[in-house]
């Protein structure tokens, strides 16, 4: 009894023992997790172009360098006026922050109260990544700033507001004023103040 | 235990049926442990020690002096610590009129020269920072991104405005310490094709024989497959082959990817594993690109790296060192 016992085991764990062996096997053949154990060099396309880098940093590093505390010279700033008002439909939306926050369907810019130095630049969309989690329908509201001279332009982020108790992706519709009227994918229609930054459900006066 | 002896008791001379039991089991025991550690991913590379968190900047300003500054800080920093740093300034999408960029999240216009002047600012900055030191080494990624328009024409004239920008560096004197690049924020913006990013880094090389840095995410690629699969986007052309070659496969391609959660990494592992299993290349990345100073739920900067490292180490096949790493701010 105990030889059949110790014959069935020994087939038992030999058997184990190839199984893993062919594990081993495939997995290295496949490439996968255990494949090979140290990186791939680039091809040969891409190491010609490192190299090549290499040898232009080299030859930086050996060139004369500037002294310290020297100012050098400059072309001279070119003024820039408000950029255009209106909204930005189309399908290519870069929003307030990375589509990973903030998810833009479109987007408005305009002058705040006739300036011609300041304005008000609103994202409509929906918070959450794009890939996965819904969010809310949201603005996001930013004010730019540009100085007297035309050359500084400055941008100031007012806040990001969700609108309340609706669902799907904001749009903005129209823009009347300081007000900001916004659809959602699930129909639902807001109001949104940009002098209060408040949604209102009901179209103002 | 002390003046006390341990005693062994040594059995006599094992049967040969139990040593051929022990000899089976020793067989299968390394067999199962090799198995269990190429499984597990369990290598011999020595972990790589976070490196500095380098801030780069959605600009957001056409203050000269603002920039001046940015680059000065970086510069003081890297000289006290020893470190080098990599930076990339995003100025935003381009026009279709080539007349320059739509500022990033909502920024001022920027002409090109307007780009050029800022990004020379940076760098005279970042040279006057470091003071005495001549050793430490800025690499700035003067940046864009495919969200505005995007075609080879553009490439082309981002590509120069890259090298504008390092031809005065190298005429200023500060070429031992400040490297120029390019960059882009290559994402899919909801519906940004794949395709015109391809025209774009193809003018861009026409453009330039400087590296650019893919700075982007990859939206609703594939977490736990390499096998070509589509990613997100309604243009339906971005896919890990589009990912992998405008991040590494094209000659000056370079990649820090956003790496704001668990699923990014996993999206970026992927596709470097893309790279290996079809393409035979794998990504040397530069690191990985935390938000968390924008938004704290996202990684935080050792999150980030640490899931980036860990991802790329799970397999032996990827390369896990990677320089900097870097945390996006707007200025």
């Amino acid at each position: 009894m105990f030889k059949r016992r110790a014959t069935a085991w020994t087939i038992a764990v030999s058997g184990a023992c190839l199984a893993a062996a062919l594990s081993v096997g495939l997995a290295l053949a496949a490439g996968g997790a255990g494949g090979n154990a140290t990186p791939l060099s680039p091809s040969a396309a891409k190491q010609q172009y490192l190299d090549w880098l290499q040898q232009q940093r080299a030859q930086d590093l050996a060139g004369p360098a500037a002294p310290k505390n020297v100012a050098p010279a400059f072309a001279p700033c070119s003024p820039q006026p408000l950029p255009t008002a209106g909204i930005d439909n189309r399908s290519a939306q870069v929003g307030p922050g990375s589509f990973d926050t903030f998810v833009t369907s479109n987007q408005w810019t305009g002058p705040i109260n006739g300036s011609t130095h300041e304005s008000f630049v609103v994202w409509a969309g929906i918070t959450g990544t794009q890939a996965s989690t819904p969010g809310v329908p949201a603005v996001s509201v930013s004010v730019r700033s540009l100085s007297t001279d035309g050359c500084t332009v400055t941008l100031t982020r007012v806040g990001t507001f969700t609108m309340p108790q609706a669902t799907g992706a904001a749009s903005i519709t129209t823009v009347n004023g300081t007000w900001v009227s916004l659809r959602t994918s699930a129909g639902a229609v807001s109001y949104f103040n940009l002098s209060s930054d408040q949604f209102s459900a009901t179209a103002p006066a | 235990m002390t003046g006390m002896r341990m005693r062994r008791s040594f059995p006599s001379k094992p049967s040969r049926r139990v040593r051929r039991k022990a000899v089976l089991s020793a067989i299968a025991l390394i067999l199962a442990s090799a198995f269990a550690s190429l499984h597990t991913g369990i290598t011999a590379h020595a972990a790589q020690a976070e490196p500095a968190d380098d801030a780069s900047f959605y600009v957001n300003t056409t203050s000269q002096s603002t920039l001046y500054a940015l680059g000065h800080n970086q510069g003081v920093f890297d000289a006290q610590h020893n470190v080098s740093s990599q930076v990339f300034l995003d100025f935003g999408g381009q026009y279709q009129d080539n007349s320059g960029t739509k500022g990033p999240l909502g920024s001022p216009n920027f002409s090109y020269g307007q780009i050029e002047s800022l990004s020379e600012f940076f760098a005279w900055g970042y040279w006057q920072g470091t003071g005495t030191d001549l050793t430490t080494v800025l690499t700035l990624a003067i940046g864009t991104n495919n969200g505005n328009w995007v075609a080879q024409n553009l490439g082309v004239s981002w590509g120069q405005v890259v090298q504008t920008v390092s031809n005065w560096v190298h005429t200023a004197g500060y070429q031992r310490q400040v490297i120029i690049d390019g960059a882009n924020d290559i994402e899919t913006w909801g519906g940004a094709r794949a395709a015109d990013v391809l025209q774009w880094e193809a003018g861009y090389a026409q453009g330039t024989s400087l590296p650019y840095l893919n700075f982007g995410s990859a939206d609703g690629c594939p977490q736990y497959t390499d096998n070509n699969g589509g990613c997100g986007g309604t243009s339906g052309d971005w896919n890990q082959y589009n990912y992998w070659y405008l991040s590494w496969g094209a000659p000056p391609a370079q990649s820090l990817p956003e790496i704001y959660n668990n699923a990014q990494k996993n999206q970026w592992v992927q596709i470097d594993r893309y790279g290996h299993d079809y393409q035979r290349d794998t990504i040397n990345f530069s690191g990985p690109l935390n938000d968390y100073y924008r938004d704290s739920s996202s990684f935080t900067p050792a999150q980030s790296w640490g899931s980036m490292q860990g991802g790329l180490l799970y397999y032996p096949y990827l390369n896990a060192y990677m320089p900097y790493q870097d945390t996006v701010v707007a200025d």
